[in-house]
């Protein structure tokens, strides 16, 4: 038989668990519900203007009479980040991709559609990296510690959006210039698009609107073609009265691959 | 104490052994005591002291490198010793005063046999030399 006194002292501290319980539960629920959108604290995204690219590199092929030309953002972004060029497909890093798609249907056209790393807000590539190399900044930039990263390429499997490369070669055999204030990647490592985090972080501190290097070619590109606007914008989401914040809530840009759940900070609209 | 004689012998061949790289280095032809020769720096001052800087420099390039990395406002670094004073987190800003890595960061890891592995990724004055001809 059990005693008045044992019966209470179990009975309370049962009540008191499961309430503690449920209330830090409720709390980690309604923190991962909403997402926090303060215009103060960034989160850095990109906005893909598919048409205008697409109009781009159609007059940029005729022009060149290259079928596969590589137009000035990638090229600048390669300039700014030191990122080497083989002339094998399959040992090039590129950070910014130009992908020529169409659909399956008998007379559509092709269209041009950039492809970069998503900088997801829940990124496959942070959740598998074993040494913590790759992780997911509090602005939001996916970052990798080239420190760390030793080359298992996890990473490269995880990604849903193929945005990440291998240096199979040493990248300094592919680098005819060097641009100074950037580093280079060694061999072994995987390396992608982190939005030019050098220009961002300057930026923050100076109080501007950041350009990562790709938007300012692309800007000037814009200009020089005579476009009324460029494709690429970047900004802070989280201002509802930034360009990119003001588009992503009015208009419909769409993520690639929604159905993942990994939540792309990379926006595509007219896709 | 049994065999005295042959313990204290083989204690004196032990410590030689022990020693034998040292005797060997100092031996060699070439051997110096002095300090080596670093390649005066261009500028005022370091980002810290120069006399902390001699023996803590890389316990600060970690740091800072974690920092720049990490933090999204990590990049720039105040100076402790130069308060208001703020610099960049990269090897770039290094080499902004000292202008050769051969006169000045070999010079003294060669001396003391450390081998930093920086220059594998970080862009040395010589290497932007040889390809920005």
């Amino acid at each position: 038989m059990i005693s008045r006194r044992r019966f209470l002292i179990i009975a309370g501290s049962a009540t008191g668990a499961v309430l503690l319980g449920s209330s830090q539960l409720e709390k980690a629920l309604a923190s991962a519900r909403s997402e926090s959108s303060d215009p103060s604290k960034p989160l850095w995204g990109m906005i893909v203007d598919v048409d205008q690219c697409t109009e781009c590199m159609n007059q940029l092929v005729a022009e060149t009479g290259n079928p596969d030309p590589k137009p000035e953002c990638a090229l600048a972004c390669d300039r700014e980040n030191n990122v080497p060029e083989f002339r094998e497909k399959k040992w090039d890093p590129q950070w910014f991709k130009m992908l020529k798609v169409r659909s399956n249907l008998e007379g559509s056209e092709y269209l041009w559609v950039p492809l970069l790393c998503n900088h997801c807000r829940h990124a496959p590539c942070a959740q598998v990296c074993p040494t913590k190399a790759t992780f997911v900044r509090e602005d939001g930039i996916i970052m990798i510690d080239y420190h760390r990263c030793i080359g298992c390429r996890y990473c490269m499997i995880a990604c849903p959006y193929n945005a990440r490369n291998f240096n199979f070669k040493e990248p300094l055999d592919g680098l005819t210039e060097i641009n100074p204030e950037t580093d280079r990647r060694g061999h072994g490592v995987v390396e992608k698009c982190h939005f030019c985090v050098h220009r961002v972080d300057r930026a923050v501190k100076e109080g501007v609107n950041p350009t990562p290097a790709c938007v300012e070619a692309c800007q000037k590109e814009a200009e020089k073609r005579g476009f009324e606007k460029s494709a690429l914008i970047f900004g802070n989401i989280n201002d509802p009265n930034s360009e990119i914040g003001k588009i992503i809530r009015t208009s419909k840009a769409k993520q690639l691959r929604p159905s993942l759940g990994t939540e792309p900070k990379v926006y595509y609209v007219n896709l | 104490m049994y065999s005295t004689k042959w313990v204290i012998l083989l204690i004196i061949a032990f410590l030689g052994i022990c020693f034998s790289p040292l005797i060997y280095n100092v031996s060699a032809p070439g051997f110096e005591l002095e300090m080596p020769e670093l390649d005066e720096p261009e500028g005022d001052h370091c980002i810290e002291d120069a006399d902390w800087m001699e023996p803590n420099h890389m316990d600060l390039l970690l740091e800072m490198r974690t920092q720049t990395i990490r933090d999204p406002g990590g990049r720039f670094y105040e100076s402790k010793t130069y308060p208001g004073e703020v610099y960049e987190g990269t090897t770039y800003q290094c080499f902004e005063c000292h202008t050769s890595k051969t006169d000045f960061c070999d010079t003294c890891h060669e001396y003391n046999g450390v081998s930093p592995y920086c220059w594998h990724c970080h862009n040395t004055p010589e290497v932007l030399e040889e390809y920005n001809r």
